[in-house]
């Protein structure tokens, strides 16, 4: 089974941030088991890595692998939306 | 289907039209969407973006040329709005709000998002929330009041903080609405709050110090600040109040004003010096005894040494107690105390002259009262021992057919016993056993008895003045005595004014009361009759006033005084009940005082003047006790010589004894008043009284300390006889006791 790789860019520890972290973790428990590895990046402390993703808003979320590549931007509270987004849906 | 040329024209135009009110409804919408404040960006169905507008450029601080074909990502298509960070190109970030709805690009899906610019809405919203937290855990108290109305209850309370809560008691809800009057009570300054109420009216921003009460009652002071808060448009709207609790600082400012009363009310100087002498603090009373001692800074009255001590006290950490200075005539013990944590030394001043003033009158009275014993004591066997010589020697020149050398030899141990005799006299009147015989005598009257004598013994050169108090009470004294008195001290003044000078005699009544005594030690309270003597001569140092009532002590060349007339004064004066107080400044002058106790008590029978008459024997029996046996035969011998029958006793017991032999043959008995044994001549006269009350008494005796209180009045030349006596003497006393 493919493993996925997920990539969280955040912007500091703002609310913001927390809530997609938590939205992340929920979605990931609940769809992917252990089939998952999920790096967060604080943009703020990792600033060349946003610059080399050319991230232009936070939270953005990138899906790295399985391909195809995806990208979504907000804060993840509608599953079905990030799920959509992610190719994720069955 | 054929179309009419015309109809093509017309659809062409029509087609024309559309296209025109197309282009212009695009470019209308166009405009709108760039002008839009929020930001508009489209991405494609690839997450590439496709389309962005000013406000979208501004927001990431890129151009619409970079961002075109960058990929975005897909924005999530919520209902809600979500809050992203955006990442300018300057590398700052902001916070937009992101609604996203899906739109057709070109034909095909695509998202549009709008990105409304709110990082200053949200810095606003943390700070508010940094302030709500920061008044929330303020341990000041906040009371925010509207601002109208201003009437007379004062703006009324929109929000208080927890600190208020927890110092007052009450809730938030109890206290929203009304007017922060509540927590007033009796003991605020009616003052300071008008001062509020002005400022408040006025906009402006006060602070004061109030006391205010707990909702359960308890008074607590605070110190506020109120600042009127201005809106946008510049109106005060709200007052904000930041209250601290500061009754701890209350009390303790209480509490050091308290303790600064101690020094500033003390009567006694107290003095703060730094290190290198400067001085911090004195008190009123510093400054007054300097004003006293004719310094004008309470600094001159510190000893000479003071910095010296201050750097001692400081780097040792000892103080320095009761160190005495003398400035002028006041002598101040000092006592000095580092106080490290200020380096400061603390002084204090004790004024202790009239201390040392009366330790000196102590020893001096002291002094005096044994060298009086010693005198009396050695006075007292002189006398006997005087007696006998005198006596036998007058016995012998009453003999018929003397030989003139023998008689001229005679008459010089005679004479020469008769100065011995003197001298004992002014002994024991220093020592106060001199035998007194107090009349009731106005002392005016006594000075002008001696004025002429006075004035013989003065001479040309000193003139004398006299200042009589009218009316004076009388005194109970010694007329004699108080005349030996003026003499003594009007011949003093003689000797002291060499050239010539003033002598004032003075007499005055005083009431002596408890305050006086304080600061003289031999006074007693009471009214006296004050005799002052003055002159304007030599004067006295301070030494030489501490000796002068010594006996023997003299300043007089040798022959010309004998050091005696001031112990005499001094015996007398002590004997009736007074004292005496010298004042004397060298090259100025000396004034002693005799104060004498005026006499209040009834007048009593006064003494008979003793009859002076030609001395006459008899042949009556006559009991002769007396202890010391050779005045005892003396007096046997003069008393059978004029022709009396003599019984003698050695003691009272002796005598008690003769008597019950001869008891109806006696017919006066001649005692001495001191005898050693247990039947003093008092208790012989008393005994032998009972049996026989009309007894007739002679008592002798060179001894007037047990007289001074007895209840038998003595009368010298009646009933008393002071040793030493001439043969004469006792033949006309006891002649006068027999004839009563
Ligand atoms: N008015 C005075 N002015 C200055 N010195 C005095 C005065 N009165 C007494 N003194 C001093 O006190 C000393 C003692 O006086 P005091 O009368 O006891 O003895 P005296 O005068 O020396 O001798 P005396 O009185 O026995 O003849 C004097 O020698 C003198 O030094
Ligand atoms: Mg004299």
């Amino acid at each position: 089974m493919n493993k996925y790789l997920l990539k969280l860019y955040i912007a500091g520890r703002s609310p913001r941030s927390e809530r997609a972290i938590a939205n992340l973790q929920r979605i990931c428990d609940e769809q992917l088991g252990d089939q998952y590895e999920m790096m967060i990046i604080d943009v703020l402390e990792r600033p060349e890595l946003a610059e080399n993703e050319k991230i232009l808003a936070t939270p953005t979320l990138i899906k790295q692998l399985p391909p195809p590549l995806r990208r979504i931007i907000g804060d993840l509270s509608d599953i079905e939306k990030v799920l959509i987004g992610l190719d994720l849906l069955p | 289907m054929n179309y009419s040329a015309e109809t093509i024209i017309e659809l062409h135009k029509l087609l024309e039209e559309r296209n025109q009110e197309l282009q212009t409804s695009e470019a209308r919408f166009r405009n709108i969407i760039n002008r839009n404040a929020d930001g508009i960006i489209v991405v494609d169905k690839n997450g590439i973006v496709q389309f962005i507008n000013p406000a979208a450029e501004n927001l990431f601080d890129r151009s619409a040329e970079e961002l075109r074909g960058e990929l975005f990502g897909f924005p999530l298509v919520t209902g809600e709005t979500t809050e992203l960070d955006i990442f300018r190109k300057g590398g700052e970030t902001a916070v937009a709000e992101m609604r996203t709805v899906v739109t057709e690009w070109e034909g095909e899906f695509a998202y549009l998002a709008m990105l409304r610019n709110i990082t200053e809405r949200k810095l606003a919203e943390q700070q508010l929330r940094l302030f709500e937290a920061s008044i929330a855990h303020l341990h000041e108290t906040v009371v925010i009041t509207q601002a109208t109305p201003l009437d007379e209850l004062g703006p009324r309370i929109a929000f208080v903080n927890t600190a208020f809560e927890h110092m007052t008691g009450y809730s938030r809800e109890e206290v929203i609405g009304k007017s922060p009057r509540f927590l007033q009570g009796p003991k605020t300054d009616l003052l300071a709050l008008e001062r509020i109420r002005q400022a408040q009216l006025a906009w402006q921003p006060i602070h004061e110090e109030l006391i205010n009460y707990t909702k359960e009652g308890k008074e607590y002071w605070v110190e506020l600040d109120i600042s009127p808060i201005n809106d946008e448009r510049g109106s005060a709207t709200y007052f904000v109040a930041i209250e601290r609790d500061i009754t701890e600082r209350k009390q303790a400012e209480e509490a050091i004003k308290k303790l600064a009363a101690f020094p500033r009310f003390n009567p006694n100087p107290v003095l703060e010096l730094e290190r290198d002498g400067t001085l911090t603090f004195y008190n009123a009373a510093a400054l007054q005894v300097a004003h006293a001692l004719g310094k004008q800074q309470p600094a001159a009255i510190l000893p000479p040494e003071v910095t010296h001590l201050i750097e001692e006290c400081l780097s040792t950490g000892d103080s320095r107690l009761g160190l005495e200075i003398t400035i002028g005539n006041r002598t101040l013990s000092w006592s000095f105390f580092p106080i490290m944590s200020s380096q400061v030394v603390h002084a204090y001043a004790f004024d202790i002259t009239e201390r040392l003033n009366l330790e000196a009158q102590f020893r001096q009275s002291q002094k005096m009262e044994s060298v009086g014993q010693l005198a009396g004591g050695v006075a007292h066997d002189f006398n006997n021992i005087l007696t006998t010589i005198q006596g036998y020697t007058d016995l012998i020149l009453l003999s018929d057919n003397l030989d003139t050398e023998l008689v001229e030899q005679l008459t010089q141990i005679s004479v020469a016993a008769e100065r011995a005799a003197n001298l004992t006299h002014q002994l024991l009147a220093f020592s106060r056993r001199q035998v007194m015989q107090p009349k009731q005598l106005d002392l005016n009257e006594v000075i002008s008895n001696v004025t002429k004598m006075l004035r013989r013994i003065l001479g040309e050169n000193i003139t004398l003045q006299f200042n009589y108090q009218p009316s004076l009470p009388r005194v109970r004294a010694d007329e004699g005595m108080v005349g030996q008195i003026i003499m003594s001290l009007a011949v003093n003044a003689r000797d002291a004014m060499a050239r010539g000078g003033q002598l004032v005699i003075s007499t005055s009544l005083m009431e002596i009361d408890d305050n006086y005594i304080q600061s003289h030690l031999e006074a007693l309270p009471g009214q006296y009759i004050c005799l002052s003597v003055s002159d304007t001569g030599c004067g006295m140092d301070t030494e030489t006033q501490l000796r002068i009532f010594e006996p023997f002590f003299t300043t007089k060349e040798v022959g010309k005084g004998t050091g005696l007339g001031l112990s005499t004064v001094y015996g007398i004066v002590k004997q009736h009940q007074g004292w005496v107080e010298v004042n004397s400044q060298v090259d100025v002058g000396s004034t002693f005082k005799v104060f004498l106790p005026s006499y209040t008590k009834p007048s009593s029978v006064q003494a008979r003047e003793s009859n002076r008459a030609e001395v006459i024997g008899g042949n009556e029996t006559i009991l002769v006790v007396e202890d010391e046996s050779s005045v005892r035969a003396l007096v046997r011998n003069i008393l059978q010589r004029y022709g009396y029958r003599v019984l003698e006793a050695a003691s009272g017991r002796e005598a008690l004894l003769a008597w019950e032999i001869h008891k109806n043959q006696i017919d006066l008995l001649l005692t001495d008043l001191v005898m050693p044994g247990d039947v003093g001549g008092l208790d012989l006269v008393e005994q032998l009284h009972q049996q026989q009350p009309d007894l007739k008494v002679i008592y002798t005796s060179g001894y007037s300390a047990e007289i001074v209180g007895e209840k038998i009045a003595f009368y010298e030349g009646l009933n008393l006889l002071s040793k030493p006596y001439t043969p004469t003497m006792l033949a006309q006393a006891v002649r006068a006791c027999l004839d009563r």
